[in-house]
């Protein structure tokens, strides 16, 4: 199968037409381009995430803030956007059928039969916390030590524990909803991988032929009677959920929950990764007439899982 | 790769490096050059120099290089005194064993093949079960384990104490140091770091030159990064291998389990190490036994979907490929050999 270069895919979509189309004509539902200021052009921490730099709930805003959200490309140093802030950590938590899952091990399921996950990884972008003033308040993914993160993305990898804690810097207040990228922002997923380093590089296992990355990858593996296990092993097997550049974006998630962000220590929540809601997506009624991506079965329900995944309760927050 | 071991400053080494891949291919020394740290990275790979990638607390140099070149291929870093590294790890094969496993001291036999040394450099993890974070960790071990040299360390640094020429060769290395486990461990990556091919008819491929990439070569490349063989699920575009974990049908129950022993998950059990496939054609046999005597045979197990067992990764499933296609996918494969990595007289006695 010939690789798919964004020229010839633009080719095939407008037939030749003369002048390429902004993006967010383009791309398919709900995709990261098609929020805030809708330049996918910008920094990945911003772009389709939020509005425009704005100041938190007590205008904690740094002067670079503009200029970091309007700044080119991807850089692997992000300058932060905003100066400080309270540390809130989110542990990622996969569950299914509403129990823990556990990274490599037989996970029992109703009815029968066991689900273990051999592979599960995704990328986080452009978070965003929503204020109970409306405010839409960008923030920075840090590291463990404070840092913005490497090209403002977090890889989550169950298999890596210490990855499945990502950490955003808020300014203190009163948040009811947290958004953000089920993947990489546009100007990230347009990258090279060979040139770049963690996550994005090729070590990140998030790579494919068809440009951009992957968003989502998920491989495991049913144990059991397959009549015993309540057609669980009907499931797909395998989801690899990716875009591409300009075309195809990231689904952007919104859960809601209500954060208070205090001025001063930490704030801890879980963001429960619903695994039961994955497989719903994979399977869920998808317009694949425009699909353009590989036929793969793993991409087939990964495109399947990027179209309907922000209208599905995918990720929860708890306590 | 070590994000904590870039030296110099990304941008830096991106000028460097660009000035370097401007005077020779991918892996090879620049035309009058003989230094072990010259190597260029190959296409595909970040384009920093070496010394830019090696550990800080391990930087590269080309005194520890040297050094660890000689200790690579130094037999009294055995118990007998008759195995090397370079006993088992062999230029002409890629520095893998052409044998299944390997013999070591007492002609006491492994149970893992000996694994190519190629571009490690940017490995995250070593060993077929990655239980060795750091090139640094891994070197060791080998002489430590009693079916291979079968020598601790301390007693391999009195060897090489009591020797006048390592001794000074170790003081020029480490700035007046004497022997030690960490220098010792620190040479050997060194050199190991040192083992960059970058100059195969793939690699001229990716650099834009086909001249030596033949048709079969570029329909077997097709397959390999498409669905229909979806080899780059595990071995992307580049440097061939994604540094991850996965069970590709060749384990069998009751057999080594693999990062399984390491890891005490069930789900890891016949998981081991994707390899890269740079020189692939030269390291026979395959897998991690070595159970796999050619690359038809590779070829054959995959199209059948593994062997059949149950903790086999569900990536792994029958191919629809044609006789000619697995024709094609063995000629991209024999395009991965870099005739000039081994046969170079740099990386030997």
């Amino acid at each position: 199968m010939m690789q798919w270069s964004p020229a010839l895919i633009f080719l095939v979509l407008c037939g030749g037409c003369s002048a390429p189309p902004p993006a967010a004509a383009v791309s398919s539902d709900g995709g990261a381009s098609d929020r805030g200021s809708g330049d996918v052009g910008d920094g990945d921490g911003d772009d389709g995430v939020g509005s425009e730099p704005s100041d938190g709930p007590d205008g904690a805003a740094t002067g670079s803030d503009a200029a970091a959200a309007t700044g080119p490309g991807c850089p692997e140093s992000p300058a932060p956007r905003r100066s400080g802030g309270t540390v809130v950590e989110i542990a990622v938590q996969p569950i299914l059928q509403g129990r823990l899952m556990t990274f490599g091990a037989a996970h029992p399921l109703d009815g029968g039969g066991t689900l273990t996950l051999l592979n599960l990884r995704f990328y986080v972008s452009g978070v965003s916390l929503l204020a109970t003033t409306g405010q839409q308040v960008d923030v920075d993914l840090v590291t463990a030590a404070g840092q913005p993160e490497p090209y403002g993305v977090h890889l989550v990898n169950a298999e890596d524990a210490a990855s499945t804690t990502m950490r955003v810097l808020a300014p203190p207040g009163d948040y009811t909803a947290l958004t953000f990228n089920f993947g990489l922002g546009d100007t990230c997923n347009l990258f090279d991988a060979s040139q770049q380093h963690a996550p994005l590089s090729a070590a990140s296992q998030m790579t494919w032929p068809h440009t951009g990355y992957l968003f989502l990858r998920y491989e495991g593996r049913f144990g059991g009677s397959a009549s015993a296990d309540g057609g669980t092993s009907e499931l797909p097997p395998s989801i690899h959920m990716g875009g591409f550049p300009g075309l195809v974006m990231a689904p952007v998630m919104h859960v809601n929950t209500q954060l208070a962000v205090p001025a001063q220590g930490l704030l801890s929540r879980h963001l429960r990764l619903v695994m039961d809601e994955i497989f719903r997506g994979a399977q869920a009624a998808a317009d694949l007439s425009r699909y353009i991506g590989p036929p793969g079965p793993e991409a087939i329900a990964g495109e399947h899982l990027r179209q309907t995944a922000p209208t599905l309760p995918i990720f929860v927050v708890a306590p | 790769m070590k994000t904590s071991g870039r030296a110099l400053p990304s941008i830096l080494a991106a000028c460097v490096a660009a000035s370097c891949q401007g005077a020779a291919g991918g892996g090879r020394l620049p035309a009058g050059g003989g230094r072990l740290v010259d190597r260029t990275p190959p296409a595909g790979y970040p384009a920093a120099p070496l010394e830019a990638i090696a550990p800080l607390d391990s930087p590269l140099t080309e005194a520890r290089a040297q050094l660890g070149k000689r200790l690579f291929y130094e037999p009294r870093l055995s118990a007998t005194g008759t195995v090397a590294c370079g006993s088992c790890h062999q230029q002409a094969h890629a520095f893998a064993d052409p044998a299944a496993v390997s013999t070591g001291v007492a002609d006491r036999r492994g149970t893992r093949n000996a694994p190519a040394l190629v571009n490690l450099a940017w490995g995250a993890t070593f060993f077929w079960d990655g239980r060795a974070p750091s090139l640094e960790d891994q070197v060791g071990l080998p002489i430590e384990n009693p079916v291979e040299m079968d020598l601790s360390l301390p007693d391999a640094v009195a060897r090489l104490a009591a020797d006048a020429g390592y001794a000074q060769a170790f003081r020029d290395a480490f700035e007046g140091a004497p022997p030690s486990e960490v220098a010792l461990r620190q040479s050997l990556a060194s050199f190991v770091r040192t083992l960059v091919s970058g100059d195969s008819p793939y690699d001229r491929h990716l650099r834009g030159d086909d001249a030596g990439f033949s048709e079969a070569a570029r329909r077997g490349e097709a397959l390999f990064l498409n669905e229909k063989a979806g080899c780059f699920h595990c071995h992307p575009a580049g440097p061939l291998t994604n540094e991850g974990f996965f069970n590709n049908g060749t384990y069998e129950s009751g057999g080594d389990g693999g990062r399984a022993a390491l890891t005490g998950r069930p789900g890891d059990t016949g998981k081991f190490k994707v390899p890269g496939l740079r020189n692939v054609a030269a390291s026979a046999p395959y897998m991690h036994d070595g159970s796999v005597a050619t690359l038809d045979d590779v070829i054959d197990q995959y199209a059948r979907g593994g062997r059949g067992d149950p903790t086999t990764d569900p990536q792994i499933a029958p191919l629809p490929l044609s006789a000619a296609e697995s024709v094609d996918l063995v000629a991209f494969l024999n395009a991965l050999t870099d005739a000039s990595f081994i046969s170079d007289p740099g990386t030997v006695p």
